[in-house]
């Protein structure tokens, strides 16, 4: 309240009066005002007082019970990991100590009474480890991954573990948008998985395609294109796409936009590359492209000028658990699933998987997890092939093909093919092909051939060495062909659709070496229609310059034994038709059903015989096949099985080494143990890290704790010392008010009457 | 003749002065009235008389008692009565607001956001442990209890306002009343005065009534020749020539709470928002907690649906077996995004994913449900999502007569939902945790509250999976689209501010309209108030006239004796 200006005129003893109450009145509040501010020690007790003030103090209380809360979190995530390292350290301890008993436990002086003995420490070491596994605090298994409710490790028949958990990372927010994680599971801690496998199986793109899903999964954000149709009279439609969430969507959107006509457009997955779209109108020309401020068009791999069809970009569509497993492969599919499947040897056991059921990633995962439930089974992060590894630690584990099927190699898990290195065959130990040693194989006529596998890098490597054992050239009789099936040569003509698309039927009847072939052929179109043996392998090429078309020969018993059921879909004549290898009577395969290689022999009907020398024995294929059929081989072991080397897997292989006293065996384990405690030290020296990141972010609240609150302080607690002198200003400005007003007040002339 | 004459003006005199002390007296004993008008006795000297050559006074005479009042001031001060009444309201409205809002102190409704989320980072920290995820939901409910009370506290203190509208309009009436008994009274006892102004005390009365009615709603007056007033408001009369109008209240329903608008009740004006307190209270009850009440509702469903729509796309440590629908459709034939479903939110086009598992063998199957709303063709509709679920191996799906849309599991097998693109499971009320669609029924859904397993922490992995509830722990500083792509959190920020902005230029508004009445009033004291020390001079002046004529009186009459003696 204020008391107005005094105007000229005459001055009433009941106006006095009146400005007398009001600046009592003023005094007053404003003395209570101030009693209010020490009594509840806030400046303000409503925001109006002072809006901008009590906003920020709004903003820094609301701060700082966050802030209280991450220090909370904090301090949780600190007992957690804290009590994870003080369970690894007893890890490292073990991890130690089997290392040296793995080295007393090698070389001839011990004595296998004291190997057992070694091997039954090494066993309790690993319960040990199990145990320390197994550990709970708060209430929950801490290494478990999100399975905290159940014991994560488990000892199994044979000195096998196995780990129940998952992968899962308890992220906790330390701080505004930053996520720390408090848990190491299983997996990352004590490596109780084995190396994962898959390949890019490139996924095609279908209708079914989200966008969030292209890109490797890492998708897009669309807004608006402009589509533009001309034929003579041009059409154009900015068609926003931001709602758009599937393949499918983007085709209705795009084709409702131009519904009207008089020209219509039809979207859909370009057959041709099967992993971009295809854009054409009804009739004339398309044009595609950006609205300014956008990349929609471009990021869509349809921006185009003015083109009869747009043939869109690779959209690199991301596996997802729906994706259908004929679209993998750039839409080639996995191969039949009817009567193949796959064959995943895990701890011990080797088990056939059915896929004829499954049409989906998620179908596949279902019927493997059916059987074998110990397999971590996922999708890699460049969201293009699978992930799988086994959670049983102390065996092999490898995934192969069954019946001759390609469904392994198809989902691109496979874990031995033709494009194996030879290095990491035997647990990584490679086979030795560049010494002098020599692959013996004892063939079925009773003669011993020596072959030289030396410079070989693969598998396939291995498998071109042996079958180019047998020379192929001209004189080479058909009757030896395919293990001595030779070639049906009467049975039909040798159809071959050549360039400029005429047909020629070529007989072979009669003829019987290899030549012959060549002959027969060569005289159809002398000089145009050419047949030629392959330099570098077992098989025929043909070439033709008659045409730009595609050369094709038609599949029937004859050019399937010639391994001419092949169509060259190139239009250029250098390239040649490549026909298949044809074996003669040494054949080496990959085995049809589980990992390995066959050897085939038609030399004669004594028994095949490959000695147990090591270079045989790396490659899995020393044996003796003992029947007299040419077409039944000798079939290898499996010689790329993958193991966890983790340190309950290492203590496992170490026991089982030192119970059957194989020193190289003994000897692999030490130098892994070596580099599983410095894998074990590096987890202790990350949690170490997450322990410092901690408590440097506790100390950050803390600080920032402390800035708060002297914040809040300066903008919202009362200053005592300030409202207290100023207390005492009002205090004597009412009474030198007061005495004033009554003393003026007392002036009447009444008192002089 | 000359004495005679003298005699008779001495005699006039000290009647005159007599009344000149009773003037003085009445002023005296109302220089404690507030509001009274001091008076002033208005003498001038009668009229003279020629004799031969002479002009001869004939003494003083009274032209009457006259108000000391400025009437220009007079209405000055309405025009400031009714601003600063209306002013004033506001801002004690403003006031009651905040400290409902109790902002500054822990009772407010940011704690209630931050003591909720407490309790989700808690079971981030530890997805698996059973009384964090108990606390998460507990807490919820209390800050959904907390808004709830919010907008009971404002709804509250809107119904108040009604009230005090309703005793305006009571008092305004009789004031009206008042003034026009006061009018004829005046008249009458004016009738043959001489200065207009001779029935004071009654015309106090009258400006007094004036005044409070001038707080109460904007008035002009206009004095007749009578002495009666005709009182207007805007440009409808409320008083004109003896006919007076009334002040009625019509009743309606806004936002859930009883209000009454103001009317005239011949001319049927609308005077709610002409000004006064009558605007002030109106404003205040309407725009004030009225627009409150609207951005408190924002608050609460961008609250539940920007939660839900994270929840619904995470999954609990049991997935469900029968799942009835939160919310219901009113058309269940009509599009989902369209006003006639009837649905509390409005999914967009997008989909979501339904992972049914056999709880023996553990194997999982992901459907995915498209909600096709992109306005081509067919789009989704409750009827048709019922459908889509249903066609899902394992899965039934039915809508009840009421609109639910109700989901069950084969036996042996559990769902899940995942991915939801669309908000439409959120829109729904399926697997969600907040129920209702705004502040007056925020709620908690009974299936997370039975049972705390459905507390959507998790993606898909074990029970101590907790990749949803981080983000459900974020929820608040995401920005939202539909509040202008700013988060929950800001919004709030900014709703309180612009509550307190507003609040303290209001109060800055009421003290300067303050100051100005104050001012006003200051000046009218000034003129009109009672000087005791005047009155006092007022009275000896008059005292020693008085002595002065009796005195001419005992000299005309020792005159006379002489005279008499001769």
């Amino acid at each position: 309240m204020t008391i107005g200006p005094i105007l000229p005129g005459r001055l009433p003893s009941t106006m006095l009066s009146e400005r007398l109450k009001v600046s009592l009145n003023d005094n007053a509040r404003q003395l209570i005002n101030l009693q209010q501010q020490v009594a509840s020690g806030q400046k303000y007790s409503i925001a109006s007082e002072s809006p901008g003030a009590a906003l920020r103090t709004i903003i820094l209380q609301s701060t700082f019970e966050r802030q209280q809360q991450y220090q909370a979190n904090i301090g949780t995530n600190l007992s957690l990991l804290t009590a994870s390292e003080s369970a690894l350290a007893s890890v490292g301890d073990a991890l130690n100590q089997a290392k040296s008993l793995s080295l007393t436990g090698i070389g001839s002086t011990v004595t296998d009474a004291e190997r057992a003995a070694l091997a039954d420490q090494v066993a309790s070491l690993r319960t040990q480890v199990v145990n320390a596994g197994n550990t709970t605090f708060r209430g929950q298994y801490l290494f478990s991954g999100s399975q905290t409710n159940a014991a994560p490790f488990e000892e199994r028949a044979n000195g096998q573990v196995a780990y129940n958990g998952d992968t899962h990372q308890i992220q906790s927010y330390i701080d505004a948008q930053t996520l720390l994680s408090n848990n190491f599971d299983g997996i990352s801690a004590f490596a109780a998985s084995t190396p994962e496998v898959g390949g890019n199986i490139n996924p095609a793109l279908t209708l079914q395609t989200r966008i969030s899903d292209l890109n490797s999964g890492r998708g897009m954000k669309l807004g608006s294109i402009t589509v533009t149709l001309d034929n003579g009279t041009p059409q154009t439609q900015t068609v926003n796409l931001s709602g758009v969430e599937t393949i499918q969507d983007l085709k209705t959107v795009l084709e409702n936009a131009f519904s009207g006509g008089p020209l219509t457009l039809t979207v859909d997955v370009d057959p041709a590359s099967q992993n971009g779209l295809r854009i054409t109108p009804s009739a004339g020309t398309i044009a595609v492209s950006n609205v300014a401020g956008s990349t929609s068009a471009s990021s869509l791999g349809i921006a185009s000028a003015a083109v009869a069809e747009i043939n869109g970009l690779d959209l690199d569509p991301g596996i997802t658990l729906q994706t259908t497993l004929a679209s993998l492969n750039g839409g080639a599919g996995i191969g039949s699933t009817t009567g193949t499947g796959l064959v995943i040897n895990n701890g011990g056991k080797t088990e056939t998987i059915d896929l004829s059921s499954a049409n989906t990633i998620e179908d596949v995962f279902n019927l493997i997890r059916t059987v074998d439930p110990d397999l971590n089974l996922g999708i890699n992060k460049d969201k293009n092939g699978l992930t799988i590894s086994s959670r049983i630690s102390g065996t092999d584990f490898s995934i192969g093909e069954n019946n001759g099927g390609s469904n392994a190699a198809g989902l691109g898990i496979a874990t031995f093919s033709g494009s194996t290195p030879l290095s990491e065959l035997n647990y990584g130990r490679g086979v030795d092909v560049d010494s002098s040693n020599r692959l013996q194989v004892i063939r079925r006529d009773g003669t011993t051939i020596n072959l030289d596998l030396s410079g070989s890098v693969t598998v396939q490597d291995v498998i071109n060495r042996i079958n180019d054992f047998e020379t192929f050239d001209g004189t080479t009789p058909l009757a030896d062909l395919n293990l001595g099936q030779g070639v049906p040569v009467g049975a039909t003509t040798l159809d071959i659709t050549r360039r400029d698309a005429s047909v020629v039927n070529v007989n072979l009847a009669g003829d019987a070496t290899v030549q012959d072939i060549l002959d027969s052929i060569n005289a159809v179109d002398p000089g145009n229609l050419v047949a030629s043996i392959d330099p570098s392998t077992n098989a025929i090429q043909i070439t033709d310059n008659s045409g730009a078309g595609p050369l094709s020969i038609a599949s029937n018993v004859v050019s399937e034994a010639l391994g001419l059921a092949v169509t060259e879909s190139g239009t250029n004549n250098a390239v040649p038709l490549q026909g298949t290898f044809i074996p003669i009577k040494l054949q080496a395969t990959l085995n049809a059903t589980g990992n390995g290689l066959t050897i085939y022999d038609a030399s004669g009907t004594g028994p095949l015989e490959i000695p147990a020398i090591e270079i045989a024995y790396a490659l899995g294929i020393s044996g003796k096949e003992t029947g007299a059929d040419p077409l039944v081989g000798l079939v290898g072991k499996e010689p790329n099985p993958l193991e966890s080397t983790g340190v309950l897997g290492l203590l496992s292989r170490l026991e089982t080494g030192l119970r059957n006293g194989d020193d190289q065996e003994i000897q692999r384990i030490g130098v892994l143990l070596d580099a599983e405690l410095g894998r074990m030290n590096r987890v202790r020296g990350d949690i170490g890290g997450r322990l410092k990141v901690l408590e440097e972010a506790d100390n950050r609240l803390k600080d920032q704790e402390v800035k708060i609150k002297e914040a809040i302080s300066i903008e919202f607690d009362t200053d005592m010392t300030e409202v207290i002198v100023e207390i005492t200003q009002r205090q004597t400005a009412f009474q030198a008010n007061l005495q004033i007003t009554s003393s003026a007040l007392q002036l009447t002339l009444l008192n002089y009457l | 003749m000359g004495l005679n004459a003298t005699l008779s003006m001495a005699k006039q005199s000290l009647e005159i002065f007599g009344t000149g002390i009773q003037v003085a007296g009445q002023n005296i004993s109302n220089a404690g009235t507030p509001g009274y008008i001091r008076e002033e006795l208005v003498l001038n000297a009668a009229d003279p008389f020629r004799q031969g050559a002479l002009v001869l006074g004939t003494g003083v005479e009274i032209s009457g008692i006259q108000q000391q009042i400025d009437l220009f001031l007079e209405t000055r001060i309405h025009t400031a009565n009714t601003d600063f009444s209306s002013i004033s309201e506001r801002n004690s409205i403003y006031k009651q607001l905040e400290s409902e809002l109790r902002e500054l102190s822990d009772g407010d409704l940011s704690t209630g956001l931050n003591d909720f989320l407490a309790t989700i980072n808690n079971v981030v920290n530890q997805p698996g442990s059973i009384p964090d995820r108990e606390f998460v939901v507990n807490e919820a409910e209390k800050f959904a209890a907390e808004i709830l009370s919010l907008r009971t506290r404002v709804d509250g203190l809107r119904e108040v306002q009604s009230i005090n509208v309703e005793n305006l309009v009571k008092e305004a009436n009789e004031l009206i009343d008042q003034i026009t008994n006061l009018n004829p009274k005046i008249s009458k006892l004016e009738a043959s005065g001489l200065l207009q102004s001779d029935a004071g005390a009654l015309r106090t009365q009258r400006y007094a009534a004036l005044n409070r009615l001038s707080e109460l709603i904007p008035i002009r007056y206009r004095e007749r020749t009578d002495g009666a007033i005709d009182v207007f408001t805007g440009s409808d009369y409320l008083i004109l020539a003896g006919t007076s109008q009334k002040l009625t209240l019509q009743t309606d329903t806004d936002r859930g709470v009883v209000v009454h608008e103001v009317l005239l009740s011949q001319t049927n004006s609308n005077i709610s928002r002409t000004g006064g307190e009558l605007k002030g209270i109106i404003e205040g009850r309407d725009d004030i907690l009225g627009g409150f009440v609207d951005q408190l509702d924002t608050y609460a469903s961008n609250l539940i649906f920007e939660f839900n729509k994270i929840h619904a796309s995470g999954e609990g440590t049991a997935g469900f077996e029968q799942l009835t629908s939160a919310s219901r459709a009113l058309d269940t034939s009509a599009t989902l995004n369209s006003a006639q479903s009837g649905l509390p939110f409005q999914p967009t086009h997008g989909s979501f994913q339904i992972k049914v598992t056999n709880k023996t063998t553990g194997q999982t199957n992901t459907s995915t449900i498209n909600i096709d709303l992109d306005g081509i063709g067919a789009d989704t509709t409750l009827n048709s999502l019922s459908s889509a679920i249903g066609g899902v191996a394992n899965l039934s799906s039915s809508i009840s007569t009421d609109g639910y849309l109700s989901i069950s599991a084969a036996s042996d097998y559990t769902f899940q939902f995942s991915n939801d693109t669309s908000g439409a499971l959120a829109a729904i009320g399926i697997n969600t945790l907040f129920t209702g669609s705004g502040s007056t029924d925020i709620g908690i859904n009974s299936v997370v509250k039975q049972n705390q397993q459905f507390l959507a922490t998790g993606q898909g992995g074990g029970p101590s999976d907790g990749s949803n509830a981080v983000l459900l722990a974020a929820f608040a500083e995401n920005p939202i689209d539909s509040l202008g792509n700013i988060s929950l959190d800001s919004f709030y920020e900014k709703v309180i501010s612009s509550v307190s902005q507003a609040s303290a230029s209001e109060a800055a508004l009421a003290e300067g309209a303050q100051a100005f009445r104050d001012s006003l009033m200051g000046q009218r004291e000034q003129f009109s108030g009672v000087s005791i020390d005047e009155e006092t001079i007022n009275v000896l002046t008059f005292q020693r006239a008085f002595q002065s004529a009796a005195r001419l009186v005992s000299t005309i009459d020792e005159l006379f004796t002489i005279l008499l003696n001769i």
